[in-house]
C-alpha cells in the first residue's frame, strides 16, 4: 500500500527534512513552555486524542474490501487506510527510545556530578558511577561499531568489554536474582505456619505444586507403585500438580486477567480522554 | 537514673529452633546446593509433561520450506532458566535443519546475550549465519514490532544485528513476512507472550519459555489452543532435553533444582513440627506451674 506522506528520497531534501524537523521540535517545544497553562491544555489533550484514535481506528477498522452501502473500498488484505501511518510511528518510537535514554543518562550525570562536585556524603560512590557509567558506555559503543564492522576496535578494547560486561555486569545481574532462593528458603521456614484452615490448604497445595514440579515426585510415585490410571492415580504428585495447575490455578488466573484487562481498558481511556491526571497539562 | 536490665526470656529448644539465625538457612542452601552440583552425578527419571510433548511435536511436524522466530527476552538474571530453553530449542531446529531468526525486546543488552549464545550453539553445528539463521537485533516496541513483522521485515527490521540490510541478507530472500513464519517461540521472563498471541497474524503458531513463576498464567492460554506448547523454566527444558535423548545445560542444572525444591519442602515441615512442639511444652509447663 502506497504510503499518504511524503517520503524525500533526495539525499539533500533528506537533510534539510530533518533539520527541519528539528528545529520545529525544538521551537515548538519553547513555544508549548511559553504558553500558559490554559492555552496548552487543548493542544496537549487534542495531540493526545489524535495520536490514540490513530492506534484504535487501524486496529479495529475492516481491512481487505469493505462495502459500505453503494460505496467499495478496495484495499490490501490485512491492511486499512490507516495502516502505513504504522511504519512512521514505529521510527518515532525508536527515535523516542534512544531520546529518554538520553534523557535518562543526563539526569543521573547531573546529580551525580553535583554530589560529586559539592562532596555530599557518599561523594566517592557518585564518582564510581560515573567513572563506571562512561567506561561501559564507550567500551559497548567502539564493540557494537566493531560487530557491525562500522570500525576495527584494537584488542584492548575488546577484552576490557569482556570484563565488564561478560565477567563484571553479567555474574553481578545473576547473582541479585539468585538471591531470591535464599530468601524464599528462609521465608518458607518462618512464614508458612499452619494457624488457620485456609493457611494450612494453601501450605499443602504448595508443597503438591513444589514437589511435583521435580523428578523426584515421578521417582517416588514409581518406587510406591501407584497407579498411572484411575482414580488412584491422583496420589501422584506430578499429576496431582497438574490438576491443580489447570484445573484450580488456570481459571484463577484467567479471572484476574479479565479484571486487569478491564481495568486497563479503563485506564486506557482515561489517558486517552486526558482524564487522568498529571499528563503534563497543568492542574 | 536507674538502668534497665535486658529481660532475658527463657526459650526452650523448640522456640530457639523457631528464632534460627536467618545466616544459618542461608549456609544450609549453599551447602546442599553446592554439595548436589559438586558430588551428584547421573538424573532421575522423569514424566514428560503434555506442553512439553505438545511444542516438541508442533516443531518435529514443522514445514521446512518456513523459518521460525525466537523472541528472546532475558538477561543474566534468568539465565539458569531461560538459557536451558534456548539452547533445547535451537538443538531441535538444528537438528529439523529448519531455518530461524532471533529477535529480542525492551533492552539492547539482551539482544547481545541471544546473539552470544545462539551463535555458540550454531557454531558447533555449522549452522551458518546469513544463510541458516539471522539475528533480527534489539526492536524497542513489541506490539509495532510484531505488526510491522506482520506486513515485512525488510520495512520493520531494516537492519540485522549486524547492521546488514535485511533484503541483502541470503536466507531473507526467500521470508518476506510472518506469512513465511510458521511458528514464534517467546523465551521470556516476562509478560511478552501476551503481545505475541494479540498481534501475530492468524495462521502463525506460538510456543511459550516462561520462567517457572511465570508458568502459572500460560496454562489459560494452553487451554483456549493459543499457545501450541510450553516449556516450564529449566525442568521443562529438561523434559525438552529427554525428548531429544541429549544431555545439556538443563539436565546439569536438574539436580540442584530438585534438591533445592525438597530442602524447602523439608524447611516448611520442620518449621511446623518445631512450631507444634513449642506450643504443647509451653501447655505442658503451663499446666505443670
Amino acid at each position: 500500500m502506497k504510503a499518504w506522506y511524503y517520503i524525500p528520497h533526495d539525499p539533500y531534501l533528506l537533510w534539510g527534512f530533518i533539520i527541519g524537523a528539528w528545529v520545529f521540535s525544538i521551537a515548538g517545544f519553547f513555544g508549548l513552555q511559553l504558553l500558559p497553562t490554559r492555552a496548552r491544555r487543548p493542544l496537549v489533550v487534542g495531540v493526545t486524542f489524535v495520536a490514540g484514535l490513530i492506534f484504535a481506528l487501524e486496529f479495529f477498522l475492516p481491512t481487505g474490501i469493505v462495502k459500505v452501502g453503494s460505496i467499495r473500498l478496495v484495499q490490501p488484505e490485512n491492511k486499512n487506510f490507516l495502516s502505513p501511518a504504522l511504519e512512521p510511528i514505529r521510527n518515532l518510537v525508536q527515535i523516542v527510545v534512544g531520546l529518554s535514554l538520553g534523557l535518562g543518562v543526563f539526569s543521573l550525570l547531573r546529580l551525580h556530578t553535583r554530589n560529586l562536585l559539592q562532596r555530599r556524603v557518599g561523594w566517592y560512590n557518585s564518582l564510581v558511577l560515573i567513572l563506571c557509567l562512561v567506561a561501559m558506555a564507550v567500551l559497548a559503543a567502539w564493540h557494537q561499531f566493531g560487530e557491525k564492522d562500522i570500525v576495527q576496535p584494537p584488542k584492548w578494547v575488546e577484552n576490557s568489554y569482556e570484563i565488564l560486561f561478560t565477567y563484571t555486569w553479567s555474574p553481578l545481574d545473576a547473582t541479585m536474582f539468585s538471591m531470591v532462593a535464599f530468601y524464599i528458603f528462609s521465608a518458607a521456614y518462618r512464614a508458612f505456619r499452619i494457624r488457620s484452615i485456609e493457611s494450612s490448604v494453601l501450605m499443602f497445595t504448595a508443597m503438591i505444586v513444589m514437589v511435583g514440579s521435580v523428578p523426584f515426585a515421578y521417582w517416588l510415585s514409581e518406587s510406591l507403585h501407584v497407579p498411572q490410571e484411575g482414580f488412584w492415580q491422583f496420589l501422584r504428585l506430578e499429576i496431582a500438580k497438574d490438576w491443580i495447575l489447570k484445573q484450580l490455578n488456570a481459571p484463577a488466573i484467567r479471572a484476574i486477567e479479565f479484571g486487569v484487562g478491564i481495568g486497563g481498558l479503563a485506564m486506557a481511556l482515561r489517558l486517552w480522554l486526558s482524564l487522568e491526571r498529571g499528563l503534563g497539562v497543568g492542574r | 537514673m536507674a538502668v534497665l536490665e535486658p529481660q532475658r526470656v527463657e526459650m526452650n529448644i523448640w522456640q530457639r529452633m523457631l528464632n534460627i539465625d536467618r545466616r544459618i538457612l542461608y549456609l544450609l542452601l549453599w551447602l546442599t546446593m553446592s554439595a548436589v552440583m559438586l558430588f551428584v552425578r547421573g538424573q532421575m527419571p522423569d514424566v514428560i509433561t503434555s506442553p512439553v510433548k505438545d511444542l516438541y511435536q508442533t516443531i518435529e511436524n514443522l514445514p521446512p520450506d518456513k523459518m521460525v522466530i525466537l523472541s528472546s527476552n532475558w538477561g543474566p538474571g534468568t539465565i539458569g532458566e531461560n538459557r536451558p530453553q534456548l539452547e533445547a530449542i535451537l538443538e531441535h531446529l538444528i537438528r529439523r535443519r529448519l531455518k530461524f531468526a532471533v529477535v529480542s525486546f525492551f533492552e539492547p543488552q539482551l539482544s547481545i546475550m541471544s546473539y552470544r549464545y545462539t551463535s555458540q550453539i550454531t557454531e558447533k553445528h555449522g549452522y551458518e549465519y546469513g544463510k541458516d539463521w539471522v539475528h533480527f537485533g534489539f526492536v524497542p516496541s513489541i506490539e509495532l514490532g510484531i505488526k510491522g513483522m506482520n506486513e515485512s521485515f525488510v520495512e520493520a527490521i531494516k537492519r540485522d544485528y549486524k547492521n546488514t540490510p535485511i533484503d541483502q541478507i541470503e536466507m531473507m530472500k526467500n521470508f518476506r513476512s510472518m506469512v513465511d513464519v510458521s511458528l514464534v517461540v517467546d523465551i521470556t521472563p516476562s509478560g511478552t507472550v501476551g503481545a505475541w498471541i494479540s498481534f501475530v497474524r492468524k495462521g502463525t503458531l506460538v510456543g511459550y519459555c516462561p520462567t517457572s513463576v511465570m508458568a502459572a498464567e500460560g496454562y489459560t492460554y494452553l487451554k483456549s489452543k493459543q499457545l501450541v506448547g510450553m516449556l516450564t523454566g529449566a525442568k521443562g527444558a529438561y523434559e525438552y532435553e529427554l525428548l531429544l535423548k541429549t544431555s545439556g545445560y538443563a539436565s546439569r542444572l536438574i539436580n540442584t533444582i530438585t534438591a533445592s525444591h525438597l530442602l524447602i519442602v523439608a524447611a516448611i515441615l520442620f518449621g511446623n513440627f518445631c512450631l507444634l512442639m513449642a506450643r504443647l511444652t509451653r501447655k505442658g509447663e503451663e499446666q505443670h506451674a
